[in-house]
């Protein structure tokens, strides 16, 4: 045989090999982001999260007073400290809450919370019946995913409870 | 307005006239009540599983141990719901047990199928769970629609309610 002709045939089946190797590791990858994908479906439909991505969200929520309201700051650190009475240190830790807003008049707030799994710590907040000697019950109304959608769900609850 | 009497609309707020018994001589259903039954002996609770007509079964940080496999197969053959109290979970020192217990409750009356009712058992105001902390419970231990079993009871305690 030629041997340019040995050559171009060695040139041939080597970009033949390329090619099924390059759509092979592609249809891997491919396969493997379906599976993946679908996993993920199937963990939210069952109510399980394949992620335990940390997530902020934001709690609007209404200090029902009993006899007195609390400060900004006494309720800060009243919310701090059930949740960390509630889900220990770690857990604290794990959530950084953070009271954004509190407006006396309404009893409306917004609270950051960070955490890959907010309900304990809404949970652990709504526990709170007494923050520096006064009588409150906190209550949880909605959770948003933006500060902004907050403070638009917060001046429809400030006209609602005027 | 809901037209039964007994029963009141106070501001957007329907007010339903409920008694709770502790004495099993006393309990017997009635039209004008929803009675919830708070056992205190396990004969009693299974006894009270069994009546029809029946409004809830009630367990609370006293006798939630009642709450076993044994008498989610009585109520099954009922037609009471299953009641939890949340009042318990305000005290830290009940709070771990209760909520253990609770939950195990919670799974066995879920897979039987028995309705299953969460209240807040308040004795003052102060004690009153806001619906949004009933459905963040909820969520945080998987039976998210608990807080809205209350209008399927009523309905069955009173079709004439229309709700």
């Amino acid at each position: 045989m030629e041997t340019w002709l040995a050559f171009i045939i060695a040139v041939i089946i080597a970009v033949i090999s390329l090619i099924i190797s390059t759509t092979s590791i592609y249809m891997v990858v491919k396969l493997k982001g379906v599976i993946y994908r679908k996993k993920i479906i199937e963990a939210e439909i069952s109510g399980k999260s394949m992620h335990r991505e940390r997530i902020k969200r934001y709690v609007v929520f209404r200090v029902v007073r009993i006899d007195d309201s609390p400060s900004f700051e006494e309720l800060e650190s009243c919310l701090k400290e059930t949740v960390k009475e509630s889900l220990g240190l770690l857990g604290f830790s794990e959530t950084s809450i953070k009271l954004i807003r509190y407006r006396i008049e309404s009893g409306i707030g917004i609270l950051r919370i960070v955490s890959s799994d907010i309900y304990p710590a809404i949970f652990s907040i709504s526990r709170l019946r007494r923050c520096s000697g006064k009588r409150i019950v906190i209550s949880p109304l909605k959770i948003t995913g933006t500060v902004k959608g907050a403070y638009k769900k917060v001046s429809i609850y400030e006209s609602k409870y005027k | 307005m809901v037209g039964v009497e007994g029963v009141k609309m106070v501001e957007n707020i329907l007010m339903i006239p409920r008694i709770v018994i502790n004495d099993i001589k006393n309990f017997k259903p009635s039209e004008s009540y929803l009675v919830a039954y708070k056992p205190s002996k396990k004969e009693h609770a299974r006894r009270a599983g069994k009546v029809k007509r029946v409004s809830t079964i009630l367990f609370d940080e006293n006798n939630i141990e009642l709450c076993d496999e044994e008498q989610v197969e009585v109520m099954k053959r009922g037609s009471a719901a299953l009641e939890l109290l949340l009042r318990p979970l305000l005290d830290s020192n009940t709070l771990p047990k209760y909520l253990f217990m609770m939950r195990r409750c919670l799974e066995l009356a879920y897979k039987e199928g028995i309705d299953i009712l969460i209240s807040s058992g308040a004795r003052s105001l102060d004690e009153l769970w806001p619906p949004g902390t009933i459905w963040a419970l909820g969520s945080m231990i998987g039976f998210r629609g608990i807080a809205s079993n209350w209008i399927e009871v009523l309905r069955r305690w009173r079709p004439g309610l229309h709700l």
